[in-house]
């Protein structure tokens, strides 16, 4: 199998956020989903872009929009996550105000593809799952496009849970 | 310059049914005089540091008189949002709310030292040009202020100016408490985002050698995801 087995097509990945009912996406940009940044920023009725400076600004903006009785989505790499730990501390893991982060595995070899990313020889892809436990976290992996189902447990989970969810996208997304 | 009492004082008094996002020192003044009734009624906005120890004594004095209502008041009121335990998360966390409510002016009391931290924030807010936002930051220089005013990393920095260069519609400095409290209503009546640096005596320094350094307050760790429900609540009734 080959990274196109494991890809998620951006007319997939709207067809999730549309279903889910996501209002907002804030993002500092993601390699792994640019298909998917390209065509939110081409317009998706209903759903407005917001681009912020760096990631603690992704999730204090999206906080603000869920207090505030929005549903928004936060995009970013797996380097932004790990940016914006202590942001995320404070608004999800101390303040409890339910997030759902959809994360790129930058940098992920090709060839790890459809491999633990245990195996991975990059750190910020290596470190991901770990990192993710270890503060407690939920997480899921997208590996496909069946796996966009997840999605929907995510908003289920981080409502019901109060916490952020994060789903980690494992390969490039598709240009379709 | 105005003292910290004016600054928060202000937008105490002149918030309305506004949304006010703040950061740890602004906290702290909010907290001691809207503690007794929510809106500051009755302290005394006073130049200098007489008037910072004269309008705490009176916010103390009335929590004093009402203590049932002091107590039950205790933390923020529900209008209120404070970005604690999180420097930098003001701006962001106001931006959000703004733009999920704008029918509601939000109100944002930021700090010098976090606004710093996260400076990006000004781009990000000025790009999305909430026209709801009264961006205020409390340029007193000083981190830990009224502990032990370590100075911030830059001491002349041109927030305001800064802000106008981001993109902000309209942004000025003001450093005379008579001026803000006349600006105050006219500021949050603009069409955002409106950003004003206020410069702001610092509160003295307590510490000095013997100083006993004292355990934070437990709720403090806890309060911003209370009053993110708080707010929640409040902003689904006032939609309803």
């Amino acid at each position: 199998m080959g990274p196109s087995d494991h890809t998620i097509s951006a007319t997939a990945a709207v067809a999730a956020l549309r279903r889910n009912q996501v209002d907002h996406v804030v993002t500092v940009p993601d390699w792994v989903q640019l298909s998917l940044h390209d065509r939110l920023n081409k317009g998706v009725e209903g759903i407005r872009v917001i681009n912020a400076c760096n990631e603690n600004q992704v999730v204090t903006v999206a906080a603000g929009l869920t207090i505030g009785g929005k549903r928004p989505l936060v995009m970013m790499q797996n380097q932004g996550l790990y940016n914006c730990f202590n942001t995320l501390r404070a608004v999800c893991l101390d303040a409890h105000i339910p997030m759902v982060f959809l994360v790129g595995q930058f940098g992920r070899e090709f060839s790890n593809i459809g491999h633990p990313t245990a195996e991975s020889g990059r750190s910020m892809v290596r470190i991901a799952e770990p990192f993710l436990a270890s503060i407690g976290v939920p997480f899921h992996i997208l590996d496909s496009e069946a796996d966009l189902q997840k999605l929907d447990q995510a908003y289920e989970q981080a409502q019901e849970q109060r916490t952020a969810v994060v789903l980690l996208v494992g390969a490039p997304m598709a240009w379709r | 310059m105005m003292n910290f009492v004016q600054a928060v004082g202000v937008v105490a008094k002149g918030k309305g049914d506004g949304i006010v996002v703040a950061t740890m020192g602004a906290m702290f003044i909010f907290d001691r005089i809207e503690g007794a009734d929510g809106n500051a009624t009755g302290v005394p906005l006073v130049n200098g540091k007489l008037g910072l120890v004269l309008g705490l004594g009176v916010a103390k004095i009335k929590t004093v008189l009402k203590p049932a209502h002091a107590e039950a008041a205790k933390g923020s009121f529900a209008g209120r949002i404070n970005s604690v335990p999180l420097m930098g998360g003001a701006a962001g966390l106001a931006l959000g709310l703004a733009l999920a409510r704008p029918d509601k002016k939000v109100i944002v009391m930021d700090g010098d030292a976090s606004l710093l931290m996260e400076l990006g924030g000004l781009a990000t807010v000025a790009q999305q040009a909430p026209k709801n936002l009264l961006h205020c930051v409390v340029h007193n220089g000083t981190q830990f202020t009224g502990l032990d005013n370590m100075a911030t990393p830059t001491s002349d920095f041109q927030f305001a100016e800064v802000a106008r260069k981001c993109g902000y519609a309209h942004a000025e400095r003001i450093a005379d408490g008579a001026t803000w409290a006349a600006r105050f209503p006219e500021l949050l009546a603009m069409q955002g985002p409106v950003f004003v640096e206020l410069m702001v005596e610092p509160v003295p320094k307590q510490t000095k050698d013997g100083f006993e350094p004292w355990e934070l307050p437990a709720n403090q760790y806890t309060r911003m995801g209370d009053e993110a429900l708080a707010l929640q609540n409040w902003l689904a009734q006032d939609a309803a």
